[in-house]
């Protein structure tokens, strides 16, 4: 059999397959078109009306927000210093427009960049980025360096391989290197990479995932000798959870830390490198040291509905910063390890905020 | 980018292509468009995902889009071209969406189990091998394959030359040949 009989062959069953479903039939999907388009138009008018109406009372809030005075969960002695980078989620693009603002919610900054994940470099004058606007259909998924601002973009465009994407990452709390999520259609070299922070190149594996599994997440242990991952398994309940592994930066001494269906994507590392905070699904979160051992939920009381997610450490190790969602919103909020000192930070209604990283570094 | 809009007196370029739409677009409501279009385009985003799922959802996007710009859309000689090139560019870019996927899920929605379509080992490994091609060479084959698409017809909804899309088809056979251990085609004409 030539390439071209299999194909048609391999295209005919598909055909087949996918030819007067019901399940998911046209007059189904024909009325959910409508029904979306009608709801689009229904908020352009509404956007229409408050924007009159913001106008008309804009003036007034100011106002209000000059002499109101915040009121935060902690005494105002207590609240820490530095800046939190935080993305804000856009469904329809599937990517997030990344902020930044004080530990105490004011000055927050638009920082002008779209992109999948962003996180500080060491020092906090730099922010690693996914560079999502320079993919094409020829031109894959590479990492890129802009300053604390969000100004002057540097693609790092090192590894050359056509085929191959390199996603989310972070950078070693020296500087050097940068460790990324790597994935292509391949499914075949789906892995955990490091790769040189001064150009991308010197591309190297160390933990490499079956194809079809999601492998993600990585960060650094801050002595910098040791990843953390996210790594997904078919069949693992609940849906889309999976389990947080370490291995050395070398490659050796793999270990799964968590139990399987334990996890969920996004994890952070205590600056004194003595635990790992992540998400237990769906919501809670969770304290393990590195080897796996003393794994413990924070206490802390949520509203029905809603759920903790993306837990990052302050760089003292004194707070947990996180992303609180409910009902398809989420802001940003911090509170102690113990499970004390619940503070919201960010305050913006209607968005969906994710993934905190903080600097010491004043914005 | 989208294809220029033609004047319906430059329409007569059409009769010479028999493999593409004949039907005047601009007079065609959209639901007729949709519910002849759909199940090629699915299948279409299914062999370039391997996901039903999202397959689906990139397939709902895609004409939820040409919905919204239907009045400009339809005035195309062939809004068939435009959805298929922006299902070829989602389909390609699926890491987002995964991720996005796994964000829902952290927000305590219910998602109903994916469906994986009934295909024979042989046919799920031609298209495995098509997504581990390079994207284009992929989106290439998908379209020649799945569509029985001519070259003229591939190069317009991919907004390529003939040149490019005739060298990426047959480096794609190169690949699938060796791939799959697959027999040479003596006439690559097409």
């Amino acid at each position: 059999m030539n390439v071209d009989e299999r194909g048609r062959a391999a295209a005919d069953e598909v055909r087949r397959a996918f030819t007067g479903t019901d399940r998911f039939g046209a007059a189904v999907e024909i009325e959910r078109l409508h029904d979306e388009r009608h709801l689009r138009a229904r908020r352009q008018r509404w956007r229409a009306g408050l924007v009159a109406a913001a106008i008309a009372i804009a003036a007034i809030v100011l106002l209000a927000s000059a002499l109101r005075a915040r009121s935060p969960v902690v005494p105002a002695h207590q609240v820490p210093t530095g800046t939190i980078l935080y993305g804000r989620w856009n469904a329809r693009i599937q990517q997030a427009r990344w902020f930044t603002a004080n530990v105490d919610g004011t000055n927050v900054r638009d920082l002008g960049i779209t992109a999948t994940c962003a996180r500080w470099l060491p020092g906090g004058n730099e922010i690693l980025i996914t560079n999502d606007a320079a993919v094409t259909p020829d031109h894959m998924l590479r990492p890129a360096i802009v300053q604390a601002d969000g100004s002057d973009k540097q693609p790092l465009e090192g590894t050359k391989d056509r085929g191959f994407n390199l996603g989310c990452g972070d950078v070693s709390a020296d500087g050097r290197f940068i460790v990324l999520e790597g994935f292509s259609q391949r499914g075949s070299d789906n892995g955990i990479y490091v790769v040189r922070s001064s150009d991308g190149g010197g591309l190297r594996a160390v933990a490499e995932s079956p194809p079809g599994q999601y492998i993600g997440d990585p960060i650094f242990s801050p002595d910098g000798t040791q990843i953390a991952f996210f790594r997904s398994k078919p069949g693992v309940s609940p849906q889309g959870a999976g389990a947080i592994f370490t291995v050395n930066t070398d490659g050796s001494d793999l270990r799964r830390i968590t139990p399987w269906g334990g996890a969920f994507m996004d994890q952070g590392w205590s600056p004194d490198g003595q635990w790992i905070v992540y998400q237990r699904p769906y919501g809670v979160l969770t304290l393990v040291h590195p080897d796996g051992s003393e794994a413990h939920d924070i206490q802390l009381a949520l509203p029905p509905g809603s759920g903790a997610e993306n837990p990052n450490w302050s760089p003292d190790g004194g707070w947990i910063v996180f992303s609180l969602a409910q009902d398809g919103e989420a802001n940003i909020y911090m509170i102690r390890p113990d499970g004390t000192s619940l503070t919201q930070i960010t305050t913006q209604s209607g968005v969906d905020e994710q993934r905190p990283v903080w600097t010491l570094a004043q914005g | 980018m989208l294809p220029r809009a033609t004047p319906l007196g430059a329409r007569s370029r059409l009769v010479r292509e028999p493999e593409l739409i004949h039907i005047n677009p601009a007079s065609e409501p959209f639901d007729a468009f949709f519910a002849r279009e759909r199940d090629a385009v699915l299948g279409l985003a299914f062999a370039l995902t391997g996901d039903r799922g999202v397959a689906e959802d990139i397939v709902q996007d895609a004409f939820l889009e040409a919905f919204r710009k239907w009045d400009r859309i339809a005035g195309y000689d062939r809004p068939g071209a435009w959805v298929r090139r922006v299902v070829a560019n989602m389909s390609v870019s699926s890491f987002r969406r995964r991720r996005g996927e796994l964000r829902m899920l952290t927000q305590l929605s219910a998602r109903e189990e994916r469906v994986v379509p009934d295909l024979s080992p042989s046919t799920l490994a031609f298209w495995q091998a098509v997504r581990s091609l390079p994207k284009r060479q992929a989106q290439v084959a998908a379209l020649f394959y799945l569509e029985d698409r001519r070259i003229a017809d591939i190069a317009l909804i991919l907004e390529m030359a003939e040149g490019t899309v005739k060298k990426h088809l047959h480096d794609a056979r190169k690949a699938l040949m060796r791939t799959l251990d697959l027999d040479e085609v003596t006439d690559e004409r097409r």
